[in-house]
């Protein structure tokens, strides 16, 4: 095990560091003929059999969670597709696979570029709107998270990977670095694909219906948190915002996992991008690269 | 007041009022809502108004007024409008100064003064062009760089975009006669800020110091109450606290999604030096949690990773 190396953006002295390096088990099912998910526990990816090698999605969140992806997959890998920027989802290709060709989309391997994160290798192949690639074809469906964040399809199995976007559950935390403007055109634009599985980014495979309940969801607490702003709830008082989209939520949506804890702060982001405006030239109508 | 809803859903009724960006359907009440304004002077001619909330400025020129912004609802603004109004009759609202592009402190120009001059930077116009929000309207006349020294109706004032902070092209606003420094939605007393929503985190600190350069002794901040050079040395020493502790809480394996644990951590790590400072209860977590989010992914979007500029801001030379 490494003791050292990549970090990111930490500023810590390195053996404060010695998470980043640690490389657990991981958990790897097959999906179908040639296309497997893993899981480390807190974060999940899927990698697939192409005529040219081993593709691998995104590099898990850590450099030590790299390596041990890399080690699972006991075969070269020739192509890695990062899903969107975020550190935690693509961010340490160094130690999974340096070689290897590196696709994303362009608003994705732009902030790549500017962040030059020692971990995160740049982008060597980029694209804007649909790529086909072996056997899966890459979708950026419109604005949900981060920057240029993607969702793959794999046709033959049926198989949709979509990370950052729907989860099983309520676990959204303060919808970090969502765009709150598109998200929903976004989601059902993805739904417009034909598949039966769904890959999240986090926690377990997810069944279609599944999928389309969580965008549901997700636009159930947009509509409370634009209420409770409508309706003079102070947007800045977290207990107020809270108790207000529990009570508008609770009865169709307490069922998720999480619901009681994420509810409030997920309300609390929301109500602010109705308050400021939305943030950035990508967040609103136009859906503008950042200058 | 307008009666145009052109932005909300079809289905939704005639809107009495501007509705930002609302798409739920029917009547916005927190937009009618009364906003009680107090008001006083400053140095010179400069003014400042709040709600109790929100803070701006506006400044009595030989023939009309400089306002700054706009506050954040349509009876926001005509409160802003009527305290004016009430200070200064009879002079007119000729020049209207966009600090940023976010709707609760711009987003109502339409009520406020709708024939008004606009100044904004270009990141804000881009911002605001883009939105197309019901009652903001976007500027008429855009600069760009790092400074514009303004010269209107006998008040002189520099504008500075000192980099990303916080929105988009969010500048101060520096009186060197006065030793005054006005910008919104950066420093502030305590922990005045939820979640630290749209600040670009990886250059902030750096960016915001730079504005230590500029000769002033008192700071208008867009919310609450003035400070000074002491209450902006202290709000940076907090977010400095921040940063750090949000490594701390990742490498001892905080439950970083669990608002309710960052909270604890905060609230365990930070209130032996912090936890004296305005609404540190409220806020630390959520500024923790933030900041725990900005080591995880590594900034968000283009202008999250946006190198800080260290250089010295260069002043020009008025003409």
């Amino acid at each position: 095990m490494l003791t050292d190396g990549p970090r990111g953006r930490f500023t810590l002295p390195a053996e404060r560091l010695a998470f980043l390096y640690e490389e657990p088990e991981l958990q790897v099912d097959e999906l179908g003929e040639g296309l497997w998910t893993i899981y480390d526990g807190q974060y999940r990816t899927v990698f697939a059999d192409s005529d040219d090698g081993v593709i691998a999605w995104d590099t898990l969140s850590t450099p030590g969670r790299a390596r041990a992806y890399r080690a699972a997959i006991e075969r070269p890998i020739s192509t890695v597709v990062y899903s969107n920027d975020h550190l935690d989802r693509s961010g340490w290709c160094s130690e999974l696979a340096p070689d290897a060709e590196r696709v994303a989309h362009e608003w994705c391997a732009r902030v790549v570029a500017l962040r030059g994160a020692d971990g995160q290798l740049p982008v060597t192949r980029t694209f804007s709107a649909r790529e086909g690639l072996g056997p899966a074809v890459l979708h950026f469906p419109g604005l949900t998270s981060a920057s240029g964040n993607i969702a793959t399809l794999f046709p033959r199995q049926r198989v949709l990977y979509a990370p950052e976007t729907v989860l099983p559950n309520a676990r959204y935390s303060m919808l970090p670095d969502w765009h709150i403007t598109a998200f929903s055109a976004s989601l059902r634009a993805l739904l417009e694909l034909d598949f039966d599985t769904v890959v999240p980014g986090r926690y377990g495979v997810m069944t279609r219906e599944q999928f389309a309940e969580g965008v549901a969801f997700l636009e159930a607490v947009d509509a409370a948190a634009q209420h409770a702003f409508a309706e003079s709830v102070a947007v800045w008082l977290f207990d107020a915002m809270e108790a207000y989209v529990k009570e508008q939520l609770a009865e169709t949506w307490g069922h998720l996992d999480g619901f009681d804890e994420h509810i409030g702060i997920m309300g609390f982001r929301i109500a602010h991008h109705y308050l400021t405006g939305g943030w950035s030239t990508e967040d609103t109508p136009a859906a503008l690269p950042q200058a | 007041m307008t009666d145009d809803s052109t932005l909300a859903d079809d289905a939704a009724p005639v809107s009495p009022c501007h509705r930002g960006i609302f798409t739920i359907a029917g009547v916005i009440p927190s937009q009618l809502q009364w906003r009680d304004m107090t008001y006083e002077p400053l140095r010179g001619k400069i003014w400042t108004v709040s709600e109790g909330i929100n803070r701006s400025i506006f400044i009595e020129g030989k023939t009309g007024v400089i306002a700054f912004d706009t506050f954040g609802s349509p009876m926001g603004a005509i409160a802003y409008r009527s305290a004016i109004d009430r200070v200064l009759p009879g002079k007119p609202v000729h020049t209207l100064v966009y600090t940023h592009d976010h709707l609760d402190h711009t987003g109502y120009a339409a009520d406020f003064a709708p024939d008004a001059r606009i100044v904004a930077h270009e990141l804000t116009q881009n911002v605001i062009v883009a939105r197309q929000s019901d009652g903001q309207l976007p500027a008429t006349e855009t600069w760009s760089g790092e400074t514009a020294w303004c010269e209107i109706d006998g008040v002189r004032f520099l504008l500075v975009y000192p980099g990303p902070t916080h929105g988009d092209g969010n500048c101060a606003a520096w009186f060197p006669d006065l030793k005054l420094l006005f910008m919104v939605d950066t420093i502030i007393p305590g922990v005045g800020y939820t979640f630290l929503p749209d600040w670009h985190l990886a250059s902030y600190i750096p960016t915001l110091t730079r504005l230590l350069a500029l000769e002033w002794d008192v700071f208008v901040p867009g919310h609450f109450w003035l400070t000074d050079r002491d209450g902006f040395a202290e709000n940076v020493r907090w977010y400095e606290a921040v940063a750090e502790t949000a490594q701390e809480a990742i490498a001892d394996g905080v439950d970083v999604d669990s608002l309710h644990e960052v909270t604890r951590y905060a609230h365990e790590r930070l209130a032996a030096d912090h936890g004296a400072l305005f609404r540190f209860n409220e806020y630390a977590g959520m500024n923790l949690l933030r900041y725990v989010y900005e080591f995880v992914h590594g900034g968000w979007g283009v202008e999250g990773n946006t190198p800080a500029c260290h250089a010295p801001l260069e002043v020009p030379h008025a003409h």
